[in-house]
């Protein structure tokens, strides 16, 4: 996926605005943990959203097909075979995997903002999955 | 409430734009990825793990097999708390020890954890675990995937690994164990044999066969062995081509205890080793190897013998230099047999009382070439030469004795002993191959008979040395020199004293038997070139016809007539060998048969 627009503001804000630091407020010790930690989320957004490479790891990503979470994937397409995967196959499979989770989260990200929250709770993810189903023009 | 519609409106319409961009990449990644990649490494999803040139790999991790290590086996941590996600993986090694491999690459910001928080490292295998077996494998193997499974091509390549050489040493180690169990005696290697005999030369010394014992392989055998029928040396000492001979033979050994499979066995061997050498001269010292051995009661030979014999039979077309030839046993066989020789020469070079010894005789060709031989232990160390004297059988050797007395005998009778004819026998002394040099003088010389029994008792020294180098035509070439030699001597010989001829006419039956037998050998070796002056110059009559015991004078006198006419009347008839018709001849057969068995009387 190419570099993302913003479309929304970069990072939610949780409360007004923070006073000038002209005025230095009582928890100003609090607040500039919290600015440095919001800054480095920041970095973090901007840094993952110039980013193409996979997010999930790879080894993580293909244990979904081992035998110890019961062959899902792989039962589920190779009909009971054990079958050998091409790394592409899988390399294919997380892309397409990443992309539409990033597209879900996206999606509950502006419910969650049309609410006026700016943490994202499952139930933005169940309202997303809900509007964003195939049965609701997903394909 | 415009509001909430537009702002429903603005969320419709982002969740749109969203989902276009969704359906835009999934298009891109369709594209991407909607051709073969032929090339591909297959990921083996049981073990999570894939070929590389550089070896073995985790997906999504590092190397962790290069080349032809041990086998690992890598199970999945199905879900083991807090880490299930973590891309801990618990590895198996072959040895069964446990360990804990950290698959994520180096970047991941998830690094795998030791073990999950609560499990013991040193377990083998939480029980929650679950294990691939490692018979899921051969079932990868079953699609038609050409990645290398784990464990199968680590099995393989641990295979692939050993060498020739590694095999080469633990065969003869086998070979070897297999050997110790079965009677030594049966391979019929020339190593072997040279080796063996030396040991059991002691008990076989024990047994002297007599002269007129012509066959030694039953007189060698030992003292114990010596009350074992003698029939069947003889009928052992024939054409002992076939190793059926052997098994016949062997099996009425009381001592032996040779198996047939195992002879059925070396028959292989042997005939492989015919094939390269030559047969008689292999079979009948095998014979009297076999005869000869007491598998229970001799000492066989140790380990490095058998190595030794092993790496000859491997690789039979390789000269295998005897490692160990006890100096002294050799050295007293030869000093054995020629003390022997030069009594029995001396007996009858000196019988007639005028004929110079021996030794005054420098160039003569038989205690030359007899000496040659009987020093070549000390220069064929390195060669498998020597051993020609080792296991000769008592029998050849008596007759290779005779054949050289008669030679002997010639050189004496004809006034040899030039100069010339010292420097091929003092050179054969001399170099290193003089052995072979010997024997292709013997063969040169006899090489126009087609007395097969001659030949069998001079070719084991031949035949076992190192295969010829020579060409032929060398030894052709140097009978043709000796040959030449020793007409010019006779003549002189005969001119000067041709008186000296006679007295040979008054000798017993030893020694007119051997001239008469001489005579024999004259003509046959010396062809048709010199056959005249030979016969023309040589007064053979009174030796000729020496039939009897007795020798008559009549009867030497009455053939020493009618030679001489024929000789005066034909020459070209006389060149000629003597027909069975002959008087002359026919009383030669009538020789004794321990005498010239070994020299056919030509038609």
């Amino acid at each position: 996926m190419g570099p993302r627009r913003r479309s929304q503001p970069e990072a939610p804000r949780r409360g007004p605005a923070s006073p000038p630091p002209s005025t230095p407020r009582r928890g100003a010790s609090l607040g500039s943990p919290s600015q440095r930690r919001r800054n480095v989320w920041l970095k973090q957004v901007k840094m993952l959203q110039k980013s193409t490479d996979l997010l999930i790891r790879k080894r993580s990503f293909s244990r979904l097909g081992t035998p110890s979470s019961g062959r899902e994937i792989c039962m589920k397409f190779t009909r009971g075979m054990d079958f050998n995967w091409q790394a592409q196959t899988l390399l294919a499979l997380q892309e397409a995997a990443e992309a539409y989770l990033v597209h879900l989260f996206e999606d509950a990200y502006l419910l969650s903002l049309r609410v006026g929250r700016g943490t994202l709770f499952p139930m933005d993810v169940q309202l997303a999955r809900r509007i964003c189903s195939i049965e609701e023009g997903l394909g | 409430m415009e509001g909430p519609g537009l702002e429903e409106d603005a969320l419709l319409q982002k969740l749109r734009n969203s989902r276009r961009r969704f359906q835009r990449r999934m298009q891109q990644l369709i594209e991407k990825y909607n051709h073969p990649f032929e090339d591909d490494p297959l990921v083996d999803l049981a073990t999570l793990t894939y070929q590389t040139p550089q070896g073995l790999k985790i997906w999504g991790g590092k190397l962790i097999k290069e080349g032809s290590e041990g086998l690992i086996q890598v199970f999945n941590v199905s879900a083991c708390g807090p880490s299930a996600l973590r891309g801990g993986v618990l590895v198996l090694t072959r040895t069964g020890c446990c360990g804990h491999v950290s698959t994520e690459s180096p970047g991941d910001p998830a690094e795998s954890t030791p073990f999950p928080r609560g499990q013991d490292p040193s377990c083998p295998c939480p029980a929650h675990l679950a294990t691939a077996p490692r018979n899921d494998s051969p079932s990868l193997l079953g699609t038609s995937s050409s990645s290398c499974v784990s464990s199968r091509t680590l099995e393989a390549d641990d295979i692939c690994d050993v060498t020739i050489s590694d095999l080469y040493a633990g065969m003869l180690h086998s070979m070897s164990q297999l050997l110790s169990r079965k009677p030594s005696g049966i391979i019929s290697t020339k190593t072997f044999i040279v080796q063996s005999w030396s040991s059991r030369r002691r008990h076989v010394r024990r047994v002297r066969a007599p002269m007129s014992q012509p066959h030694g392989a039953g007189a060698r055998r030992s003292g114990r062995e010596r009350p074992a029928p003698c029939s069947e040396p003889r009928r052992e000492m024939g054409p002992l081509r076939d190793c059926e001979n052997l098994v016949h033979v062997t099996r009425h050994k009381p001592g032996l205890k040779l198996d047939k499979a195992s002879l059925a066995g070396d028959k292989a061997q042997m005939l492989k080793l015919d094939s390269g050498c030559q047969e008689l001269q292999v079979t009948p010292r095998k014979h009297s190897s076999l005869t000869s051995l007491d598998l229970d009661r001799v000492h066989r030979p140790d380990q490095e013998n058998r190595l030794m014999m092993l790496k000859w039979l491997i690789s039979p077309v390789k000269i295998v230099s005897r490692p160990r030839m006890p100096p002294i046993q050799s050295g007293n066989r030869y000093r054995e047999i020629e003390v022997r020789f030069n009594k029995l020469h001396q007996e009858f070079c000196l019988s007639p009382g005028k004929r110079s010894c021996p030794d005054g005789l420098p160039g003569s060709w038989a205690m030359d070439l007899y000496r040659g031989g009987s020093v070549s232990p000390g220069g064929l160390r390195g060669l498998e030469t020597h051993r020609w004297s080792l296991p000769f059988s008592k029998a050849k050797a008596k007759r290779l004795r005779e054949a050289f007395e008669n030679l002997g005998r010639i050189s004496v009778e004809g006034g040899r002993g030039t100069p010339e004819g010292q420097p091929s026998p003092s050179h054969l002394k001399d170099s290193p191959s003089h052995s072979r040099g010997r024997s292709w003088q013997t063969s040169g010389l006899f090489q126009e008979h087609n007395s097969g029994t001659f030949r069998k008792a001079l070719s084991p020294s031949q035949t076992i040395s190192v295969p010829r180098i020579e060409p032929l035509g060398c030894g052709r070439n140097r009978y043709n020199e000796i040959k030449e030699k020793f007409d010019q001597l006779h003549q002189k010989y005969c001119q000067t004293s041709p008186q000296r001829a006679k007295a040979p006419a008054h000798l017993g039956m030893p020694s007119g038997k051997a001239s008469a037998e001489v005579q024999l050998q004259t003509q046959e070796l010396f062809g048709k070139s010199h056959r005249n002056c030979l016969f023309q110059k040589w007064p053979p009559s009174p030796q000729w016809h020496v039939c009897g015991p007795q020798g008559s004078p009549a009867a030497e006198a009455h053939p020493s007539a009618r030679s001489a006419h024929a000789a005066g009347r034909d020459p070209q008839f006389l060149a000629k060998r003597r027909r069975l018709s002959d008087p002359q001849v026919s009383a030669c057969s009538c020789l004794s048969p321990a005498g010239v068995s070994w020299w056919p009387c030509l038609p």
